[in-house]
């Protein structure tokens, strides 16, 4: 059996069978390039990763040496992001540090299956979490201005929903999304609160819920968040809200 | 002459007493499969029963969890591992006692009969089927979990009140051990959420004759949703201390577009844009949603969105919720329940089941010229609820 030596950044050296190595183009070009024979004392140097990290991806790369290549038909198979074995769940059961090296490592080396698997993780850690449960996630400081910051939230959601869509207002005729928009951004930045944690079909719920939560900005933002998670939208409901919030914050001033 | 067949005259059903109360005992033979390493169930479970006698009781059977370590479908070849489960438990079952013997053990199964008539309407149990195939371990796996929690989902709502009381309690338990797992891995919680949410609903309607029948049995109920409540209130995100090396926010674009791109729903790259402002740079990517389209759609519903307007020909996000809305979103499973069509069994996939073709080698031979692949037949969640006439 050929092996290979390499070398992490902290100088330790490993010996692995060529095999095993070449699951990383990057080595697997390296060696082919430089034409290195069986026989050569030569030791390729890895710079950008770790003796620990390199210990682990060589881990995962002698379990998964037997692999067969990804086939074509398999399409679709990158977004499946709970399709990761059960070995490889162990394998990253890390903290967020080692994995995030993992994905260094795994881009650099250029082992598509390792990166596969590492960042489908950090998907699964994304999946179904709001803005504010990702940045506590992964301790990421909130970069936008509160100005920005409403423009996004906002914008999304009623332009996906209410674009081209005239809103009936009750009384006051009917709303465009730009409007609804305006109503929205009138109010100052957001407060941090709880997540709102309601659903319900209901428009009358719905009413009373306005109520109860009168005047706290941040949960109408989540309020219009949640009922579009429920993807049972009305525009009855919609314009419902308008309503109320309107009242609501000509009350108040 | 009334027909007296073989059944009646049989000795019936074997009980077992366990700490839930009685069962068969052809339920209990499917012992609970835990795939991989999961030693924060043991943990739980070592915990409460050292701490707290009385917290066991939940634990369905629990003096029939081991644990097996193997990789392929193939159960008996694998290295296995007790990995003294059995000493947390109080009353670790004997009869596996020696290392042998676990070759013994029946992976979770469960036959069925798949043309339900009106005769027959009553020999698919739910609350049998879920036990016997250990949807409360399944929960655990990553592979199977949204599975579980669309069928979940699927029964809470509409069809919670045509449940038997037996397959409600079972229903809650898999609930409970959701919530666990959710707290446990800190990812999903939003699939909680909906089946909590789901669930109040359920409870605020309650009146006598749908879901209330007996009152016992539904004061029961009644604490097991409280404690999932408590659970899911329990929850809370950890933060990464600031000394873990690299920070998610120090990896360059690339590895972070690489996780976005792993990303299937739009409100999860929406939301992830919210965050953090490179993400939202990402996401604005052309690429992300034009790999989305072509994940969710085929070329031809592509292509026809395309040509019914072509001034959006470029704009992949718009091109996105256009066809989001005309075909609906492809829904994927990475293990689904499987149907075995020679012996008529439900199973799940990873952990395979006995079949009669590996017995009988006659049954072999005849199995030979037939297309291996078209024995087994993925079950999805809705499928799964007609065998049950649900």
């Amino acid at each position: 059996m050929p092996m290979i030596k390499l070398q992490s950044s902290d100088g330790e050296v490993f010996q692995v069978d060529f095999e095993i190595a070449k699951a990383s183009v990057t080595i697997k070009t390296m060696v082919e390039d430089l034409g290195l024979e069986e026989e050569d004392e030569e030791i390729v140097p890895l710079p950008n990763v770790n003796a620990g990290i390199l210990k682990k991806v060589i881990q995962w790369a002698t379990y998964h040496k037997d692999d067969p290549p990804a086939t074509e038909d398999d399409e679709g198979r990158e977004k499946r992001t709970d399709d990761i074995s059960s070995w490889d769940a162990d394998f990253l059961k890390v903290d967020q540090g080692t994995l995030f090296e993992l994905i260094l490592a795994a881009n650099y080396l250029d082992i598509k299956g390792l990166l596969d698997v590492t960042c489908k993780t950090v998907a699964n850690m994304i999946k179904g979490k709001t803005p504010e449960e990702i940045r506590k996630t992964f301790n990421i400081k909130n970069d936008f201005s509160p100005a920005e910051e409403e423009q996004l939230c906002y914008n999304s959601i009623l332009d996906d929903k209410l674009k081209n869509t005239r809103l009936k207002t009750g009384a006051a005729g009917t709303l465009k999304a730009t409007e609804l928009n305006k109503i929205f951004r009138q109010r100052p930045s957001i407060e941090k609160t709880q997540p709102f944690r309601f659903q319900t079909k209901e428009t009358n719920d719905l009413d009373s819920c306005l109520k109860h939560n009168n005047g706290g900005g941040s949960d109408v933002a989540d309020y219009v968040l949640t009922v579009e998670n429920l993807g049972s939208i009305t525009f009855v409901m919609c314009s419902q809200l308008v309503n109320n919030y309107g009242n609501s914050g000509d009350q108040k001033q | 002459m009334p027909f007296i067949s073989k059944d009646w005259r049989s000795p019936g059903e074997v009980w077992v007493k366990t700490e839930e109360g009685w069962e068969k005992k052809k339920i209990l033979e499917c012992c609970n499969f835990l795939l991989g390493q999961q030693d924060h169930l043991l943990t739980r479970y070592s915990v409460s029963d050292h701490s707290d006698e009385e917290k066991t009781d939940q634990i369905d059977n629990c003096c029939y969890i081991y644990v097996y370590y193997f990789r392929n479908e193939d159960v008996n070849s694998e290295e296995k591992e007790n990995k003294g489960a059995t000493n947390h438990f109080k009353h670790p079952r004997t009869k596996y006692s020696s290392e042998s013997q676990y070759d013994g053990v029946i992976q979770p199964h469960c036959h069925i009969t798949i043309k339900c008539t009106k005769e027959i309407a009553g020999f698919n149990g739910l609350s049998e089927a879920l036990k016997r195939l250990d949807f409360r371990s399944a929960v655990h796996d990553v592979r199977r979990f949204h599975y579980i929690c669309k069928l979940l989902d699927l029964l809470v709502s509409p069809r919670l009140n045509a449940l038997s009381g037996c397959a409600q309690r079972v229903l809650f338990n898999i609930i409970e051990e959701v919530a666990h797992q959710v707290s446990q891995s800190q990812q999903n919680k939003h699939m909680l959420d909906r089946l909590l949410g789901q669930l109040r609903e359920v409870v605020e309607l309650a009146c006598w004759g749908r879901p209330l029948g007996s009152t016992i049995l539904w004061e029961q109920h009644l604490t097991t949703i409280n404690r999932i409540h408590e659970i899911a209130d329990q929850i809370e995100i950890r933060q990464p201390g600031d000394n873990e090396e690299p920070q998610f926010d120090q990896l360059p674009e690339e590895c972070v577009r690489e996780v976005l791109l792993r990303l299937a729903d739009h409100r999860d790259l929406e939301r992830s844009a919210h965050a953090w402002g490179v993400m939202a740079r990402l996401v604005d990517e052309l690429r992300i949603w034009r790999e989305l389209c072509q994940f969710h759609f085929s070329p031809r519903q592509i292509q026809s969105v395309i040509d019914s307007s072509p001034s959006t020909s470029e704009d992949w996000q718009l091109i996105y919720h256009k066809l989001r809305k005309c075909y609906g979103l492809r829904e994927e499973y990475a293990e689904m329940i499987q149907l075995c069509r020679n012996c008529r069994c439900l199973f799940w996939h990873s952990i395979g089941h006995p079949c009669i073709a590996d017995t009988d080698p006659h049954f072999m031979e005849k199995l030979e010229d037939v297309d291996k692949n078209s024995l087994y037949v993925p079950i999805p969640p809705q499928a799964f609820l007609k065998f049950f006439s649900l």
